[in-house]
């Protein structure tokens, strides 16, 4: 045994892969150029110094909420290690936490308020003093006001920095970007009452529970490290885990089965699965018939459910009509039609029947004849898999004992009508009753989705709300919303936005752009002006931030003063708000923000958590009753009008997906003629080293990994591509160039590249300039609008040019 | 006796290189240097496969130094710069290295580095414990099982921060400890172990 595994394992392997990790260091800092002289204080290292210990907390992006323990020496913060005043299940930092003793001093992070100098993407800019910044943000901001109102500024937020309350105080526009992580949700949430995140509806503490957990399209291992326990229990448990993926993932190559399918076909092979349980007679009819709109009658012709007709109810709250939910099925006691709650009625799941003249039939008798065509031999084609391995999934899912369907962000969900794939998924449920008890969920598990408690929130004046901005703000480039004004916290610029080549010219006609962030990221080339925000390492005052995260409350402490000229995202925002005079509406700092938050939160997981518990516990305490694994809709209640699984979608009649239809992906798809140009499928997929374009500039990091677009070895040798090779990766839409490797790993139709690369890390351009930035025709009716399809891309590569 | 070791479950290890990171950190590792390093076993890129899509197999390899009960890197060692200390650790001792690097050469697990020039780092103080001593150029260094936190009794820092609890630390000598019994029942294995080397650090899965 050990013999046949060493046999890999020569000598000369271990060097040769030293080598190239130790040559990956690369990222060299424009902004630290542009402010040559500007270098860090240099610290004289002193392992005698004085040394403290503050626990605190790390990273919002990430779904980590890792509660952790830095060590600060001689003001540097010198150590990071996992918390250990949480219980063990809990004590995680990963290593993009531990480079934080590295990317908190990063050369590439934004060291001083900065005016742009040269044209609109350049990336010139001149230093300037936060007093000069704050006077042209006031006066940018006004100027705007007067000219066209409030609503003209929209304030484009990622996770950080964190400026909560910013929009209400200005009356701005936000929010409006759900072309990003809703795309499955969408054809979800419907059913379940659901907002469009479709997270799942058990925590990962419950995976040992379940016989059979399907992760499709998503690589938890690297996303959700942290719970990688859980998968690996649960396995170890008795569970089957299978990976529905293009590539061999990390995730994919532990699991006990991976099922190869082509890039965006994962609805077809849900679509294929609904058919073979139905066709065997896998589904749970007692729980079709009291827990979903199955039972319920549709008149075949109009596609509407048919309703009893009574009146509905007005909601004193808002003064709209309450969704009456008055739905019929058909009593085989009485032969008629009656409300579907009437408790002597005895509904029948199967069936035609007239109803006043009309030819109806249930939801369930429609679902059957709507999956005709789905068959498992054309599930096979469509995915490229084959016909056993659908029906042994099926088999599997729908009689092998409590079981997960899980789906993640950052794969299937990014082109152009994933919604078929949710809306499959929430049938494959609904007929199966895998929810609401333990070992059987639904949804997407990112970061192990427990428990979450709400805290307070400010009480800012009644008049203070968010301007509403009718349009979604990755349509700005196409609709007018009337923006001309735009606060950037984060990356967003670039990574919201797909063909960047339009957002450029778009950009280019705003009269203002404000970036605030961290790092000298692709968005701040754009800004007329940049705001150096701190690391949440940095602070001005104890305590700033209070943060409802996995099963816990955890509150942040000051380690280290704010490096450079940065301030800390609350002082920032307070000045944004003082440029224009409204500050007073803002707490004094952000540690009675902090205090008001937690010691005003009416949620029953907070109780007995205050904030001065809460340094005295470490800075981190257990909600109330987390002792179990959280198990959603255990009662089998669904916010739904009915109270049940209402997978049948009325509204969407007219365009044919009241029940799941497959429908061809907008670019990538077998026969689109654009294949004969563009033959690869353009994968951005999510990675365990970034938090979208968080950490692409740990150097720490870099050790590991470099920016590279991966192909199979086989497309590239069809290119006559090596190792290293930089080439160009082009489509109608535009190019961008950077290192090309082999990997086996990889499907041999697509190109693989990690999601929200900056531009450093390419030679030139960046990977937004060549995706996908369709709006499927169905966008209306979907409950959050088309998701942004950046893996409904197709590209060429060639070797660069004069390389 | 003591014999400290590490057992290294492999069907857990996600390749997510903390350990390497956190052994960084903790020791004041310098720049373009790691004591501990996550191979892809039989690739030469980190996170590829071997075979041929979609017949592929991958696994991930957490290697540092393997603090061997007969280690070739102490025989070769001319000045007893290298021993092994009465916790069964194999340490350098930072003032008798003469930066011969013979234990480079004898190593077969590529397990040391060497201080080729002034140690440098990306920032500029040192990180980590302050109980890890300085190492000046012309020296070789290599993991020491966290010399510092293992004399205090604490377990090193890569099992620590390991997420997923892939890595088993403890003393090989008593038979109740964890890792003792999960060599013994889980089939652990070494490293070329036709080496003779007879590493203190086990693989299973
Ligand atoms: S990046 Fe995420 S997983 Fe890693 S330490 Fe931070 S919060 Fe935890
Ligand atoms: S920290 Fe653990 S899981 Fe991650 S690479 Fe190291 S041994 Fe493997
Ligand atoms: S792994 Fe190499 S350096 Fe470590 S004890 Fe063995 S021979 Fe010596």
């Amino acid at each position: 045994m050990s013999g046949a595994r060493n046999s890999t394992l020569t000598r000369r392997s271990f060097l040769k892969t030293t080598g190239a990790a130790a040559a990956g260091l690369a990222c060299a800092g424009a902004v630290g150029a542009a402010l040559s002289g500007e270098v860090l204080a240099p610290a004289q290292a002193n392992a005698a110094g004085e040394e403290k210990t503050i626990y605190t907390l790390h990273q919002f992006m990430c779904q980590g909420n890792c509660s952790i323990k830095c060590t600060v020496r001689d003001g540097y913060l010198a150590k990071i290690e996992p918390s250990d005043a949480v219980a063990p299940k809990y004590q995680r930092c990963c290593m993009k936490g531990l480079s934080e003793i590295e990317h908190v001093y990063s050369p590439l992070r934004l060291q001083t308020p900065l005016k742009r100098v040269g044209e609109r993407g350049e990336g010139k800019f001149e230093r300037i003093s936060w007093d000069e910044a704050m006077d042209i943000v006031g006066s940018e901001l006004k100027k705007a006001w007067d000219a066209y109102g409030k609503e003209s500024v929209y304030i484009s937020a990622s996770n950080e920095p964190r400026f909560g309350m910013l929009a209400s105080i200005l009356g701005a526009g936000t929010g409006v970007e759900p072309g990003i992580d809703r795309g499955i949700g969408n054809g979800v949430d419907p059913a379940i009452g659901g907002g469009g995140f479709a997270s799942c509806t058990n925590e990962t503490r419950d995976w040992v529970n379940a016989n059979t957990i399907i992760l499709s399209g998503i690589n938890f291992l690297e996303t959700s490290l942290m719970r990688s326990d859980d998968f690996f229990d649960a396995k170890r448990a008795g569970a089957e885990i299978i990976v529905v993926d293009p590539h061999f993932s990390t995730t994919a190559s532990k699991a006990s089965q991976w099922i190869p399918l082509k890039p965006g076909t994962d609805g077809a092979l849900y679509l294929a699965m609904i058919s073979h349980i139905i066709d065997n007679q896998w589904y749970d009819e007692e729980y079709m018939i009291a827990h979903t709109s199955m039972p319920f009658l549709v008149d075949a012709v109009s596609g509407q459910l048919l309703r009893s007709g009574k009146a509905p109810e007005v909601d004193p709250a808002t003064g709209e009509a309450v969704e009456p939910a008055d739905y019929l099925v058909w009593d085989t006691a009485t032969n008629r039609a009656v409300i579907y709650d009437d408790p002597a009625a005895v509904p029948t799941l199967e069936g035609t029947y007239e109803v006043d003249g009309a030819k109806v039939a249930t939801v369930f008798e429609q679902l059957k004849a709507s999956q005709r065509e789905y068959t498992t031999a054309w599930a096979a084609e469509k995915c490229d898999i084959d016909q056993e391995v659908i029906e042994k999934l099926a088999e599997k899912y729908a009689t092998g004992g409590p079981a997960y369907l899980c789906f993640g962000y950052g794969g299937s969900d990014k082109f152009s009508n994933p919604d078929i794939q949710g809306h499959a998924m929430v049938i494959l449920t609904a007929l199966t009753g895998q929810i609401g008890k333990p070992g059987a969920a639904l949804g997407h598990p990112g970061g192990g989705q427990g428990y979450g408690a709400s805290l307070a929130a400010w009480p800012l004046p009644v008049d203070m709300v968010p301007a509403e901005i009718p349009v979604r703000a990755d349509r700005f480039a196409d609709t007018d919303a009337g923006v001309h004004v735009i606060i950037s916290l984060g990356n967003t610029l670039q990574q919201y936005y797909a063909n960047m080549n339009k957002t450029r010219t778009w950009l280019d006609s705003l009269d203002f752009i404000l970036h605030v962030g961290m790092y000298d990221e692709d968005s701040v080339a754009f800004a007329d002006v940049v705001l150096p925000v701190c690391s949440k390492f940095e602070d001005t005052v104890e305590h700033s931030i209070v943060r409802g995260g996995y099963n816990h409350i955890q509150l942040s402490q000051k380690c280290i003063d704010p490096l450079f000229e940065a301030l800390p995202d609350y002082d920032v925002m307070y000045r944004i708000a003082q440029s224009v005079g409204l500050e007073s509406v803002l707490p004094a700092d952000a540690e009675e923000l902090a205090r008001f938050s937690i010691d005003n939160a009416e949620d029953p997981l907070v109780a007995g958590i205050t904030f001065d518990a809460l340094v005295k516990n470490n800075n981190t305490m257990p909600l109330a009753g987390i002792e179990e694994p959280r198990i959603g809709f255990a009662d089998l209640q669904f916010p739904t009008p009915t109270g049940r699984m209402e997978i049948y979608y009325e509204p969407q009649h007219h365009s044919g997906q009241a029940l799941p239809q497959w429908e061809e992906n907008n670019e990538v798809f077998d026969g689109n003629p654009l294949m004969d140009k563009y033959p690869l499928q353009l994968a951005q997929t999510r990675t365990r080293f970034f938090v979208h374009s968080h950490f692409r500039g740990a150097a720490w990091l870099a050790q590991f990994y470099t920016g590279r677009i991966e192909l199979n070895p086989q497309a590239m040798e069809e290119r006559g591509l090596a190792d290293g090779d930089i080439v160009e990766v082009f489509n109608d839409r535009g190019t961008f160039s950077c290192p090309v490797y082999g990997n086996n790993a990889i499907r041999p139709t697509s190109a693989r590249i990690y999601e929200a690369a900056w531009s450093k890390d390419c030679t030139s351009g960046n990977p937004q300039n060549v995706t996908n930035d369709h709006v499927n025709e169905r966008d209306a009716d979907l409950i959050t609008g088309a998701p942004i399809p950046f893996n409904d891309t197709l590209v060429e590569v060639r070797k660069a040019q004069g390389e | 006796m003591t014999k400290l070791g590490i057992a290294i479950d492999l069907e857990r290890c996600v390749g997510c290189h903390t350990c390497a990171n956190a052994c960084k950190m903790q020791n004041n590792v310098p720049t373009g240097m790691l004591w501990n390093r996550v191979l892809t076993e039989g690739c030469e890129c980190i996170d590829g496969a071997v075979g041929t899509y979609p017949n592929l197999t991958r696994t991930f390899l957490p290697l540092a130094c393997q603090h061997c009960e007969n280690p070739a890197c102490l025989r070769a060692c001319p000045t007893g710069a290298t021993y092994k200390d009465d916790m069964g650790r194999v340490e350098i001792d930072y003032d008798k290295c003469i930066g011969c690097r013979m234990c480079m050469a004898a190593c077969p697990y590529n397990a040391r580095s060497f201080n080729w020039e002034e140690p440098v780092r990306d920032v500029d103080f040192n990180y980590g414990d302050a109980a890890v001593p300085a190492r000046a150029k012309g020296v070789a260094e290599k993991c020491t099982l966290c010399k510092e936190r293992t004399d205090r009794g604490e377990e090193p820092m890569c099992v620590k921060c390991c997420p997923t609890q892939a890595r088993i630390f403890g003393d090989l000598d008593d038979p109740n400890s964890e890792v003792s019994r999960v060599v013994v029942n889980r089939g652990a294995h070494v490293l070329l172990e036709e080496q003779g080397t007879r590493p203190q650090v086990y693989y299973f899965d």
